[in-house]
């Protein structure tokens, strides 16, 4: 072997100490860079998959094709598979109230399309024929046309023409067009499902799905296609379309960074920004650390380097030395930097992959991907850092003097101004104090790292808990917190029908608590001088006010429940007919932030009149006198409904009553059916999921035709705590990450110091300063170098702390509170100064028990 | 009056084969306010036992008395005072604090024990050094020979008991190794220090009252030198 590379390695052989830090840094930066390259890849993989599994694999949509060019499709190699949907036409949508949305737009899918493309149904069933139809919910919502499971649609169907051009779903509604009405068919509605995700926003028909048959006689087809090079997808569209319509699988491509949805380019921008930062981070921390894992011994290395020039070594053969010296040391600590990382990041999915299934996609497995070439990167970025940081020395010391740099008197000299210390200094804190300050202001430089290093694991450790903190309290208030974990809401159902559902509901595995309701619309007319002094605007000048109110009414064992809860009495016989008990509160102040409510009313209970709304107006024949009590209350949560009342959310007071369902009759004696804002069924259950399901299966067997909505609540729940546990897991990774890069940079640069001190602590030693000073000092000086990185960490992390909290005040979530992080900033404190105090005090250990004259000994021989 | 007593004193340095004796068997007895010059050629193993009396390098066997104490049978914070009050030690190199200026290095066992700086003595020390117009500089700032009487400024500060210096001249001139010496013999004439001094210089060993010769770790030569 070249004597140079004998030279190499016995000097990394002889101060094995160094050499096991510098390797332990390459390590852990090529373990932090592979984990978070490994981590993103996987987490965007397992997000494609799960969209693929939501909304389907298909990449690319063609509309209203033929038979050729399907043909020609399945033919190209490119193309892994194709999924064909027959157009059957559009029909005018009846009713209608969005004008640029006038049509049903009716396709036809076989068993195929029904398996490929996914379909979230939310009542009803799957059509069986090619008589039977499923209605897109956002009919009702968006096109304002009510239809139910079990309607009976008779639609003339044809083209949309623009003079001799058939539109497609493609070309948005013009009002110059013309329908072409080629036949007439009549369906029945079996099922209502959420908008498919191939239907545009711009798309002028809702999209009906009906199910292909013999009957079915399409010539015009819709073919979803999916590549076997996803990237490709765009360029191939473009390639192939032929004069025919085509759109984009956008909610799977924009995990692939392929979607040009405008929407999605946020989102891009937004994923790639994050990870781009983190990246940085974490390569910068990373590049730093073996960076200073070579610089820290720079001037034992010049020393080495000097001494093989003096013997006529020529730079070449320096270069030739420290570079082989780098090759060494990233030869064994690259393998176990990757190893270490795939291993670490193993582990995590292991330990949040059973979550990441609990949210949005279930049954898609979060794996560990591991991209061939991020690894190849991460091992080219290791040996490039490797390179230069062992190169450095090489360089600096090839323009000094060779005796230079065996004396190593090209060190800057001290300036004496700087080594002045205050005398309180030496009076408060004594010898050690003073020349711990001395230290700390000599080596600043090389303890910069330091403090560093610990500014930006402050930083990073409070900003990354200030997110926590602040997304917790986004989704603690965007969290649909309920009474119950399953309710199922109807508004059409007779109490009769809804009264038979329950009983046949009884039997639900997991359910341990049940009940009805129905919240129904009223007028209450209200005296004038009822009314209390804050509510006076609300009266104006007349006698009687109508207020609109709603009434819940409970069966007879909620309602006692809620009032037993409540601590009110639930009988009041006063002979004035009727009673109800009711919450009344007026918001205080509407500017304020937090909500503070005063009484609506100026007593406890007031006489009224009770009016029923009925299709929409109260009906005054059908008035009621009854005694209201007000009390307070927790309103009991309503069953799930979209629709909403007029007045509900925006104004200014509460007035909801509660009573018996017995009273509901009594009230409906006069033979009306008052406006129901929705009646229903609600569940507490120990296995919500399983519930749903036999729930389900309760209303098929049953028969319900009505329109229903049923809705598992403990799973939202569920998946706000899986968001805010994924958003912890996130945020403490990238912690750990950050302090295991910053430990590993204090440890290494404070220990190798310590080392390089060795010679001076022997000399303080040997005038005679005992164990007790030198641990005094020491301690000293981590306090110095412990508060200098606070206070620039403390008051920077509360800053980016802000910063965060702004980016999401202003990014649409402005009803958190900035919360300065003092946790997270206390334990900043303490484990800066742990960190420091352990690293020093685990250097000296060793020296304290070593021969003074053998410390002193480089001087002395 | 006997002040100070080696018996038996033995240094080994490595293991086995690769045992090295730096200290063979030394035995020696020293009265109060002796001047002795240690010789002997290089690795004879003279400056290892001025480190041993000093308190600075533990013996492998043997024991050494001052004024009757045992050096090395007091706890480390014991031994630590004991160098800080009783020994005033002069390297070959000096040794001093970079951080701290000339006052304070020259202070610096009176810091160390959180006593008041006598400032009188210090002035006198200055005085007698030539430093009083660079007590507030930094070693960096000052020459060999300078830094050289620092650190015997240093070793001085207490009026130790006993004075060792290790080849205090080595790297010096020949006029710095004239002041320095003169600056010893003088404090040792004053305070009645006890003097022992290693040295390769004959003209410096023969100043001194007694000579002991070192060789292979062995006292070979101990004697009086004699002045006409």
């Amino acid at each position: 072997m070249n004597i140079f590379y004998k030279i190499a390695l016995r000097g990394m052989q002889n101060s094995r100490a160094r050499t096991m830090v510098t390797i332990i840094g390459v390590a852990l930066s090529t373990a932090l860079i592979t984990a978070v390259i490994t981590f993103g890849v996987s987490l965007l993989n397992y997000a494609a998959e799960g969209a693929a599994q939501k909304y389907g694999a298909w990449q690319g949509l063609f509309w209203d094709v033929d038979e050729d060019f399907i043909q020609r499709q399945n033919n190209n190699a490119a193309v892994a598979q194709t999924i064909q949907t027959e157009t059957v036409g559009y029909a005018m949508l009846r009713g209608g109230v969005n004008a640029d949305k006038p049509y049903l737009y009716i396709t036809s899918f076989d068993e195929e399309a029904f398996a490929a493309l996914p379909i979230s149904l939310l009542s009803g069933r799957m059509p069986e024929n090619s008589n039977e139809i499923l209605i897109a919910s956002h009919v009702a919502a968006n096109g304002g046309v009510e239809l139910s499971v079990g309607d009976q649609l008779t639609l003339g169907i044809g083209q949309r023409m623009a003079g001799e051009q058939v539109l497609s779903q493609q070309d948005a509604y013009a009002a110059d067009e013309l329908l072409q009405v080629e036949q007439e068919q009549t369906y029945t509605v079996v099922g209502i499902y959420l908008r498919p995700s191939f239907e545009a926003y711009t798309a002028p028909g809702y999209t009906a799905i009906t199910k292909t048959d013999a009957a079915t006689t399409a010539d015009r087809f819709n073919l979803f296609v999916t590549l076997h090079q996803p990237w490709q997808i765009r360029s191939y569209m473009a390639d192939t379309a032929d004069g025919y319509d085509y759109s984009f699988n956008n909610k799977v491509l924009r995990f692939w960074g392929l979607s040009e949805d405008s929407a999605d380019t946020i989102f891009n921008t937004l994923l790639y920004a994050i990870g781009g930062v983190v990246l940085a981070i974490v390569v910068v921390g990373s590049v730093f650390l073996i960076y200073n894992g070579f610089s820290i011994s720079l001037n034992e290395r010049i020393q080495q380097i000097g001494m093989l020039a003096s013997v006529g070594a020529t730079a070449g053969q320096l270069r030739s030395v420290v570079l082989f010296e780098g090759l060494c040391i990233g030869l064994v600590g690259i393998p176990i930097g990757i190893l270490l990382g795939l291993c670490g990041m193993q582990i995590v999915i292991w330990a949040v992959a059973q979550r990441f299934n609990a949210i949005l996609y279930d049954g898609v497995p979060l794996v560990m991907q591991i991209s061939i070439w991020s690894i190849v990167g991460t091992v080219l970025l290791s040996l490039l850092t490797i390179f230069i940081s062992a190169y450095i020395p090489a360089a600096k010391a090839s323009n000094m003097p060779v005796m230079a740099c065996i004396r190593q008197s090209n060190e800057a000299m001290l300036d004496p101004k700087r080594m002045n210390t205050p005398k309180w200094l030496y009076r408060f804190f004594g010898l050690e104090g003073m020349l711990a300050l001395k230290n700390f202001r000599r080596n600043r430089k090389q303890y910069g790292s330091v403090v560093l290093s610990l500014v930006l694991s402050v930083v990073l450790f409070v900003s990354a808990s200030a997110f926590v903190l602040d997304l917790r309290q986004t989704m603690e208030q965007t969290a649909v917190a309920t009474t119950y974990d399953i309710g199922l809401g109807t508004q059409d159902m007779s109490d009769a029908a809804l009264l038979n559902l329950y009983d046949s509901l009884q039997q639900i595995n997991g359910v341990y608590e049940s009940a009805y309701q129905a919240v129904v619309e009223y007028r209450c007319d209200i005296p004038a001088d009822g009314f209390s002094e804050q509510a006076a605007a609300m009266v104006a000048d007349r006698d009687v006010v109508g207020l609109p109110m709603e009434i819940h009414f409970l069966d007879d064992a909620a309602y006692q429940r809620l009032l037993a809860y409540a601590g009110v009495e639930p009988t009041v016989e006063d002979g004035q007919g009727m009673h109800l008990f009711a919450v009344a509160k007026l918001r205080a102040d509407s500017d304020a932030d937090t909500d503070s409510y005063v009484d609506l009313f100026s007593s406890g209970s007031i006489y009224a009149d009770i009016i029923p709304v009925i299709h929409g107006v109260a009906d005054e024949e059908q008035e009621q006198a009854v005694s209201i009590t007000l009390v307070e209350l927790p309103l009991p949560d309503i069953p799930p409904t979209q629709k909403q009342t007029s007045y509900s959310e925006q104004r200014e007071y509460v007035f909801e009553a509660v009573a018996p369902w017995s009273l509901k009759a009594q009230l409906e004696q006069a033979g009306y059916t008052a406006d129901c804002r929705v009646n229903g069924i609600t569940f507490c259950s120990v296995q919500p999921s399983q519930s749903v399901t036999e729930i389900r299966q309760v209303i098929t067997d049953v028969g319900v035709t009505d329109q229903y909505f049923l809705l598992n609540f403990a799973e939202i729940l569920e998946e706000n705590k899986s968001y805010i546990f994924i958003a912890n897991v996130f945020a403490y990774t990238f912690i750990v990450i950050i302090s295991l890069i910053a430990i590993a940079n204090v440890f290494n640069t404070i220990s190798t110091n310590m080392r390089l001190r060795r010679h001076e602590f022997a000399m303080l030693r040997s005038v005679g300063m005992s164990d007790r000073m030198f641990h005094r000092m020491l301690c000293f000086e981590c306090l110095f170098y412990g508060m200098k990185a606070l206070v620039w960490g403390l008051p920077l992390s509360v800053l980016a702390a802000w910063l965060i909290y702004s980016g999401l005040f202003f990014g649409g979530a402005d009803t958190i509170q900035f919360i300065i992080p003092w946790g997270s900033m206390g334990i900043s404190v303490c484990s800066v100064l742990i960190v420091i105090g352990v690293t020093m005090m685990y250097s000296v250990r060793k020296m304290k028990t070593e021969n003074i004259i053998d410390a002193l000994g480089d001087a002395l021989l | 009056m006997e002040f100070l007593r080696i018996e038996n004193l033995c240094k080994f340095y490595g293991k086995g084969e690769n045992q090295v004796t730096a200290l063979d068997h030394v035995s020696l007895t020293v009265t109060k306010g002796e001047f002795i010059a240690i010789v002997g050629a290089s690795g004879s193993g003279k400056s290892t036992l001025l480190h041993a009396i000093a308190g600075v390098d533990v013996p492998s066997s043997g024991n050494i008395y001052l004024n009757g104490q045992d050096v090395y049978g007091q706890s480390r914070e014991h031994l630590a005072i004991f160098r800080r009050r009783q020994i005033g030690m002069v390297y070959q190199f000096h040794n001093l604090i970079p951080t701290l200026n000339v006052v304070e290095n020259i202070t610096l066992p009176v810091l160390m024990d959180r006593r008041k700086v006598n400032q009188q003595r210090l002035n006198e020390l200055l005085a007698l050094l030539g430093l009083e117009e660079r007590k507030y500089h930094l070693p960096n700032q000052l020459s060999g020979g300078q830094q050289q009487r620092v650190a015997i400024g240093r070793a001085l500060m207490n009026v130790p008991a006993v004075m060792l210096a290790d080849e205090p001249t080595g790297s010096l001139d020949s006029k710095n190794s004239y002041e320095i010496m003169k600056l010893l013999k003088e404090s040792h004439k004053k305070y009645q220090q006890t003097l022992l001094l290693v040295t390769h210089d004959e003209s410096i060993a023969l100043q001194a009252d007694r000579i002991i010769t070192i060789a292979d770790g062995k006292v070979v030569r101990d004697g009086r030198v004699k002045r006409p």
